[in-house]
């Protein structure tokens, strides 16, 4: 294994980038019309297995092959995966109850607009040869609109009372449907088919005869490494071990879901043959990839943070914005107009120390804030700054105080980063004048 | 009223004012607070109680820190990369 033993289940301590990489003469010089490819192996289901005291995640393809995939790397998180759409199955070992107990599964999921749960006894069947209990297995089929946690529990009668067994560790973290594909080719291209975006699903689709150009047929190891930006990297197991031999003609393809604070995106992939490590990293540089905002309201209790709080900014309804992220006390309204998610900015309360910041970023006021100036013009970027009159006669002299900046994403809505609080989108620039941040100020534009 | 118990109250009352302007973009208005003023008056002495409150907390203790020890390699604490600011005072922390 190429995997830093010192370090978590599924996480590697490998530098993001400038990693080793075989040189470009020893790639061998691939004709695309010549080029093979391998198949490659999408999950059919997930299965998570219970035992006395050990938990274990699997994902299933075909008939009988599993991948070990559990995601436990603190204690704390969930031990296992599904993923929305796919059948999950769940085993329990009959060592965990008693004869008599009559335990039962519970699960329970929620989807955008509710939740789910159900029950099934579990039932130990008896193997015919040596009268051995065999474990109970559960099918669930996980709903495609499902998101978020599927909450397991076990409860049996254990003398005459109910006995709970639940632990944040039975969670199984669910992967959402919709998301975008990379297939990294024979060809030695990465193609991206859909949109990237945090919070989505990504299939990772690796032709395996890429690295079996470079190391042969003899692969023992072969993993992904993904890195979101400057994060570890976490591996995910592409390789199909038959008889502890990878399969060089075929791989398995993971499904990991992107952080909802991801911006960025690295691969690059390791293989390993006969004690050679080898990196399939795009000569070193690795593969990398814009990470888009995520879905708005993809979780609902973002939005409901905000309009509980007890600031809370009286434009805003449950029906005029969407929440593209949880709170975050990184960055502020003025960084994100200026397209950073990692600083406070600030350069001074007046308009012009507005004009001056924005003018270093290639933007120049327009001459009103009417709906013309803050209409959606394709290749043009816009910023809106809010702010009142001040109080105080001596402040009141030099003009508004600046309280904010909203900015127009391509899509023609405008983006709000709300102090500490979280990134939402407003169809409407005036959804969020009032009290808080008073009126809207000026507009400044700039082309693409 | 002990040291650490006093502290402890300018800090509740401190975060009671950062959480009530949590809307807030100028970073300023975080730090514009009695509160914050008597941590920075309680002297070095605080620096380890804010360490430890830094370490869980809000981001703008470094505001208080550059007060209390004059040094500003770091930052100013307000704007900036915030995270990172407190990343090099937990390891400043550390080696003194």
């Amino acid at each position: 294994m190429c995997r830093d033993k010192s370090m978590p289940i599924g996480v590697t301590n490998q530098a993001a980038v400038k990693l080793p990489s075989v040189d470009r003469s020893s790639y061998p010089d691939v004709d695309a019309q010549s080029a093979s490819s391998s198949a490659i192996v999408k999950a059919d289901s997930y299965i998570a297995s219970f035992a006395r005291g050990q938990f274990q995640g699997y994902v299933q393809f075909g008939s009988h092959d599993t991948l070990n995939i559990s995601e436990d790397q603190n204690g704390r998180d969930p031990s296992f995966v599904g993923a929305a759409g796919k059948s999950f199955r769940v085993k329990v070992d009959p060592n965990m109850f008693k004869t008599g107990e009559n335990p039962t599964l519970y699960w329970a999921y929620s989807t955008k607009n509710q939740k789910g749960s159900s029950s099934a006894p579990l039932e130990f069947a008896r193997d015919l040869r040596s009268g051995a209990l065999l474990p109970a297995i559960v099918n669930i089929d996980i709903p495609k609109e499902a998101r978020g946690i599927m909450r397991l529990r076990l409860e049996a009668i254990r003398d005459g009372e109910p006995h709970v067994q639940w632990d944040p560790k039975f969670d199984v973290k669910i992967l959402p449907q919709t998301g975008a594909q990379i297939h990294f080719d024979s060809n030695w291209q990465a193609n991206t088919i859909g949109e990237i975006r945090a919070g989505d699903s990504l299939d990772l689709a690796y032709d395996m005869s890429r690295l079996r150009r470079i190391l042969g047929e003899n692969i023992t190891d072969a993993v992904a490494c993904v890195q979101f930006d400057e994060r570890p990297a976490v591996e995910f197991n592409i390789g199909i071990k038959q008889d502890g031999q990878i399969d060089s003609h075929a791989s398995f393809s993971p499904r990991i879901q992107i952080p909802y604070e991801a911006e960025s995106m690295k691969i690059w992939f390791k293989g390993e043959a006969n004690g050679q490590i080898v990196h399939d990293s795009r000569f070193g540089e690795n593969f990398k990839f814009d990470v888009g905002l995520p879905r708005g309201d993809s979780n609902p209790a973002w939005k409901q943070t905000i309009l509980s709080s007890r600031n809370a900014i009286a434009g805003l309804r449950e029906d005029n914005f969407s929440a593209l992220g949880p709170n975050n006390p990184l960055y502020n309204c003025i960084a994100w107009s200026i397209g950073s998610r990692h600083d406070w900015v600030w350069p001074g309360d007046t308009i012009s120390d507005f004009d001056g910041l924005y003018a270093q970023h290639g933007y120049h006021p327009l001459d009103s804030v009417d709906d013309h100036a803050l209409s959606h013009e394709p290749g043009v970027e816009k910023i809106a700054i809010y702010g009142y009159i001040s109080n105080r006669p001596s402040r009141a002299k030099q003009g508004p105080v600046v309280t904010h900046a909203a900015r127009q994403i391509d899509d023609g809505q405008w983006t709000s980063k709300l102090g500490s609080n979280s990134l939402i989108a407003h169809p409407d620039p005036r959804t969020i004048e009032g009290s808080t941040y008073g009126k809207l100020l000026k507009v400044y534009a700039r082309t693409k | 009223m002990n040291f650490r118990d006093e502290f402890e109250r300018y800090a509740r009352e401190w975060q009671e004012h950062i959480d009530d302007h949590s809307f807030t973009a100028n970073p300023s208005i975080y730090i514009e607070h009695p509160s914050f003023e008597n941590i920075v008056a309680m002297g070095k002495e605080v620096i380890p109680l804010i360490i430890e409150a830094y370490s869980e907390g809000h981001l703008f203790w470094g505001a208080a820190l550059v007060r209390i020890t004059g040094k500003d390699d770091f930052g100013n604490g307000v704007t900036g990369n915030l995270g990172a600011q407190r990343t090099s005072w937990l390891n400043w922390a550390k080696e003194v």
